[in-house]
């Protein structure tokens, strides 16, 4: 593992430290109102290190819980897109022909639309507020990506040539798939997976930042990052605060999947 | 037409990457107006050499040692503007593959005129025009129109012949061939070897680097042999064909097969089997070729109603180029691909209508290895998984324990020890790789055994080894093989008939002796016209001939 | 050459048709009525709301008369901005939005592809990694997040641009909008192009190219770019796409009165009309950048000319 891959991991299990610990780190509450500290800024006293927000809310109680949000939205999102995405994928790919096509248009148009569309879409859909709605609605965008990858895989590996010996000696079809093209297909879905957290955190940052995400008294980093811009001029912490977790948060991953790609590359040479 | 001085002269020259060294300590001269070939097999460093010549090799490199182009020292004191100064303009090199040694974007012609532009100072009006006379000068016919085509429009013999003349368009001193013929078909490249042989003849001093002893009997006028980075031989083309001194020179040149070798006779089959291992009639392969969303594919005919069939114990040889529809007829002999019609039988059991599961009972019958080593293997199994596979899908009976003995076996059988069980493809050389590959194909005992090109991707010496394993499988077990391979002297090594396979179908079949030596049909006779002698005089005759029908 | 065009030109009305035909259905799937936000009216009155909008006729009907207005140009009322019609409102914020997202293109690109063909060049020096460093963060910030931050430090601690109260017709409100909208673009093309290139520049032909001796920067130039970009090309119209489309974040953040808001607040105001023509316009936008982005991509490889 690289230098820069192990530095992501080592953030990350921080993160998650500070995340999953926070409630006996801070003798705040996340929704707990300090009247004596409205929108005060970071600093020692009263233990709100990471300040507070308009309605006296310790950030630090807050941002956790954000984190803690914003990760398990993320990972669960991701595990559904690989779920559809290599089911649809891997079949595609491995049928071929006609159902390949039909398949692959179907990826190609919603992929041609702007994703703001499908924000709309999926927005008028559900009723406000629902967490399970919004995770799977988020999976269901991921899914896109993963399926063409997992296609192309499966459609290259069909076409080579330890298939064709394995046929030749005498294999199922079902073994075929199961000892030969999951085990060569796996790599690829792993390392794309772990890209597509980031992506989907984004995303849920986005619906809720358009207010359609998650909704109080949850938060999440997008909220935040929401909240934190309508009181830029006056108190620039509550801006700054979650902008950092979450950059700190997408680069971690980012360079995770990265490393993990790169590892696979460097090990088929 | 030489002259005493030696052109290109290389004292203890050696190159090392990261402690490793690639070339170790050569040394030689060229002199002007002849020819050096440099032979080895994989891994020797010939063409790191030459790339180290010219300032090619990426910053990590580490040459050590002296070479002089002329009075200009070539090591350490080539750095920007005065390398590019040798590079195209006093030495020029070409490549391998044609197809993606061109810029594919860009047209031939300009190309071709670029040296001229960078290093004569012409403009690109006079470049182009000079380009074209080129492009003649190398017997390209339609100089003009092909100046304005892309790469990819011309065949691979054409390409060849132009990144030749994009080399001589610097008007170069030394002209680099690093293995100039092996991407192309035999037929034409008797061309490309005549075409060189006449640049030699008319004053260039040429370097050719190559893995075929039968380019350096044709074109070399002093050979030097590499093995490891070192040099084991140097002398004139005649006293190391000849009377090689070195063992290595001498195990390459047995291990060539040549075709004037003497063939044992076809013997007499150990074992008797009941039924033809395998008789084809009529198979026929079709294509669908797309033409676009709204018309009605066209139909490309690869293989047109070939019969053949193969007698216990026979090795049978199908001989072709690329385009004869070789591969495309093995693929449907092992019931491979689902595009063919016609009626194919192993062991007497009909199989071309089977599917599924009867299909998949019978396969135990026919089993197949492919041409790249790398490709055919699963790279995340492990060896003793690959050499299992066949057992456990076709004889469910074993245990684990009977089936680990027998892969042993196998492996034993090919050569391998017990250490490579535990390692995947990517950890083995490609001659390694291919012993897996027959392993696995011999697992469970077939009747027939059909190899698509199975040697051509290796090395000289691993070839003979491999050829010598199957004819082994022949004599002991009576296997029969199907042995498809475009080199004729490989094929008249090991096989007993043969069959000539031009553009889909069979234009000529019989015994090998007889075929080799008295071949009826016309292609047949190109073919064997086209199979370079290992004598040099024989060769240049060959190669002289060639020029002057062609010009 | 034009029959190509035209004739993929007009296979995007096929696709348009079945976009909004989609999304006319899978909008009204939605629970709630476009009058539902206003204080709870009696049947009556909502049955005149109802008929007056033609929303009591059946759904096929509505459906009709929608692709009938559209074929005439006529994108139907708004049913939350009464008494003004859809192409009214679209047409009075596009060309601020469609300003900002080409501006944020064309800026992406010409700045993106240079640094990395710079960093390529540069391969593993102080200088590509400082680049790739860049653009990681630049492809993981979102708009939300850069669009703020931006406007507090360049717009309140420095005051070098305006960030309230916009006045048409000045380009310095648009700068920090186009930055932010720029940015992740930029920073993804970039990469793009710096790993492309440093791809193209191991490759054989290259290797040629450098044997012949011209100059490196005649090998850059002319052998390497030109199979480098043809990646980068083919995401030239999904990133146009988005970052037209994107705009709306940027609108939002900075205020600006361009038409992405309509998109957002049609769909909660069940404002079905504005939405569909939303749909409509941005979705056409999308596909005719995606041609475009097909042809130049052509152009680019003569391998793939004009089937």
């Amino acid at each position: 593992m690289s230098a820069r891959t192990r530095i992501a991991v080592a953030v990350l299990v921080t993160i998650a430290g500070f995340a999953l610990a926070a409630p006996w780190l801070t003798p705040w509450a996340p929704d707990a109102l300090d009247w004596q500290h409205l929108a005060s800024p970071p600093g020692f006293d009263a233990a709100h290190w990471l300040g507070t927000d308009r309605l006296g809310r310790d950030l630090f109680a807050r941002g956790m819980q954000a984190i803690r949000v914003s990760i398990a939205l993320g990972v669960l999102a991701a595990l559904v897109s690989v779920i559809i995405g290599v089911a649809w994928g891997a079949t595609a790919g491995y049928i071929g022909g006609r159902v390949d096509a039909l398949m692959m248009r179907f990826v190609d148009i919603v992929y041609a639309l702007p994703y703001v569309f499908i924000v709309i879409i999926l927005a008028t859909l559900f009723p406000r507020g629902s967490l399970a709605a919004l995770f799977i609605a988020i999976g269901a965008v991921g899914w896109l990506t993963m399926a063409r990858i997992v296609r192309g895989q499966t459609l290259a590996l069909r076409q080579r040539e330890f298939i064709d010996a394995a046929i030749a000696s005498g294999a199922r079809t079902s073994t075929i798939l199961w000892r030969h093209i999951v085990p060569n297909v796996i790599g690829v879905v792993i390392a794309y997976a772990t890209l597509t957290i980031p992506q989907l955190i984004l995303f849920e940052s986005f619906l809720s930042f358009l207010g359609l995400g998650v909704q109080e008294p949850f938060a999440s980093l997008g909220s935040l990052i929401n909240e934190g811009a309508q009181e830029m001029e006056s108190s620039p912490w509550m801006l700054l605060v979650p902008a950092t977790l979450l950059t700190v948060l997408l680069v971690a991953f980012n360079l995770l999947g990265e490393g993990l790609r790169s590892a696979r590359e460097t090990r088929r040479e | 037409m030489s002259d005493m001085t030696p052109l290109l002269r290389v004292e203890s020259m050696s190159v090392a990457f990261a402690q490793r060294k690639t070339v170790d300590a050569i040394s030689f001269g060229l002199l002007r107006g002849r020819c050096l070939g440099v032979i080895g097999e994989s891994g020797a460093g010939k063409t790191q050499l030459f790339l180290a010549l010219l300032g090619l090799l990426p910053p990590q490199a580490d040459v050590t040692g002296r070479a002089f182009l002329g009075n200009t020292s070539l090591i350490g004191a080539l750095v920007g503007a005065g390398a590019r100064e040798v590079r195209g303009r006093r030495a020029a090199m070409i490549f391998q593959d044609p197809m993606t040694a061109l810029t594919p974007h860009l047209r031939i012609g300009d190309q071709v005129a670029e040296p001229l532009v960078a290093h004569h100072g012409k403009s690109w009006t006079e470049a182009r025009a000079e380009a074209v006379r080129l492009l003649g000068r190398v017997r390209l016919t339609d100089a003009a129109g092909l100046a304005r085509r892309y790469p990819h429009e011309l065949s691979g013999g054409m390409r060849q012949r132009a990144t030749i003349a994009m080399a001589l368009a610097g008007t170069p001193e030394l002209l680099i061939a690093d293995e100039p013929t092996t991407a192309l078909d035999v037929s034409v490249q008797t061309g490309i070897l005549a075409l060189l042989r006449e640049l030699v003849t008319d004053g260039m001093t040429l370097a050719v680097i190559t893995h075929d002893m039968g380019v350096i009997a044709g074109l070399a006028d002093d050979v030097l042999v590499m093995r490891s980075g070192k040099a084991v031989e140097q002398g004139t083309v005649d006293a190391v064909l000849k009377t090689p001194r070195d063992g290595y020179t001498r195990a390459l040149l047995s291990a060539t097969p040549r075709m004037d070798e003497p063939v044992e006779p076809a013997p007499v089959p150990a074992v008797l089997a009941e039924s033809v291992p395998l008789s084809a009639r009529h198979v026929s392969v079709r294509y669908p070729v797309p033409r676009g969303p709204f018309r009605r594919a066209q139909v490309f005919l690869a293989v047109d109603a070939v019969s053949l069939s193969v007698a216990p114990g026979e090795a049978l040889g199908i001989v072709g180029e690329s385009g004869s529809g070789k591969s495309s007829l093995t693929r449907a002999l092992l019931r491979l691909s689902a595009d063919a019609s016609g009626q194919i039988a192993w062991l007497g059991r009909e199989v071309h209508a089977l599917r599924g599961e009867t299909l998949r009972a019978l396969r135990d019958r026919a089993q197949i290895v492919f041409q790249d080593p790398f490709a055919s293997l699963d790279p995340v199994m492990t060896v003793a998984e690959i050499v299992a596979e066949p057992l456990r899908a076709l004889r469910p009976a074993l245990d684990a324990a009977a089936r680990a003995e027998r892969v042993a076996q196998l492996l034993d059988g090919v050569g391998l020890d017990a250490t490579y069980l535990g390692r995947r493809s990517r950890e083995l050389s490609g001659g390694q790789n291919q012993r897996v590959a027959i392993a696995r194909a011999m697992v469970i005992e077939p009747q027939l055994l059909v190899c698509d090109e199975a040697v051509s991707a290796l090395d000289v010496s691993v070839q003979a080894q491999v050829l010598e394993l199957l004819a082994s499988f022949k004599r002991t077990r009576g296997t029969s093989i199907v042995f498809v391979s475009h080199n004729l002297a490989v094929v008249r090594r090991l096989c007993d008939r043969v069959l000539v396979m031009y553009q889909g179908k069979v234009v000529e079949e019989g015994d090998a002796a007889e075929v080799f030596a008295a071949p009826r049909h016309p292609y047949t006779r190109l073919l064997l016209e086209s199979v370079p002698r290992l004598d040099p005089a024989a060769e240049r005759a060959r190669l002289a001939a060639h020029a002057a029908d062609s010009a | 050459m034009i029959s190509f065009v035209l004739r993929r030109l007009a296979g995007l009305v096929p696709t348009l048709f079945v976009l909004v035909t989609i999304s006319f259905f899978v909008i009204r799937l939605a629970p709630g009525s476009p009058f539902d936000q206003e204080q709870k009216l009696s049947p009556e009155v909502r049955a005149n709301l109802d008929a007056a909008y033609g929303l009591d006729r059946p759904l096929y009907v509505q459906y009709m008369r929608y692709i009938a207005g559209v074929a005439r140009g006529d994108l139907g009322p708004s049913f939350r901005y009464k008494d003004y019609r859809v192409t009214e409102l679209i047409a009075s914020g596009l060309p601020l939005s469609l300003t900002i997202g080409l501006a944020a293109a064309l800026l992406a690109f010409l700045v993106g592809v240079p640094l990395g063909a710079w960093a390529a060049w540069r391969a593993n020096s102080l200088v590509d990694h400082a680049l790739m460093g860049f653009s990681l963060i630049g492809v993981v910030l979102p708009g939300f997040v850069v669009g703020p931050v931006l406007a507090l430090v360049f717009g309140i601690y420095w005051r070098l641009f305006r960030i309230a109260g916009y006045e048409a017709g000045d380009p310095g409100f648009l700068v920090l909008p186009v930055v932010t909208l720029a940015l992740p673009v930029m920073a993804y093309v970039a990469r793009m192009t710096r790993d492309s290139l440093v791809d193209v520049l191991q490759s054989n032909f290259v290797r040629t190219a450098r044997a012949k001796g011209i100059s490196p920067r005649a090998v850059l130039m002319r052998h390497a770019l030109r199979p480098a970009l043809i990646p980068v090309v083919s995401y030239l119209g999904p990133a146009v796409a988005f970052v037209v489309t994107g705009s709306l974040v940027v609108e939002s953040v900075f205020g600006l009165p361009g038409s992405g808001r309509f998109l957002v607040q049609g769909a909660i105001d069940r404002d079905y009309p504005l939405v569909m023509g939303m749909i409509l316009v941005y979705g056409a936008f999308t596909l005719v950048c995606n041609l475009i982005a097909d042809l130049v991509y052509r152009w680019l490889d003569p391998r793939v000319r004009l089937t």
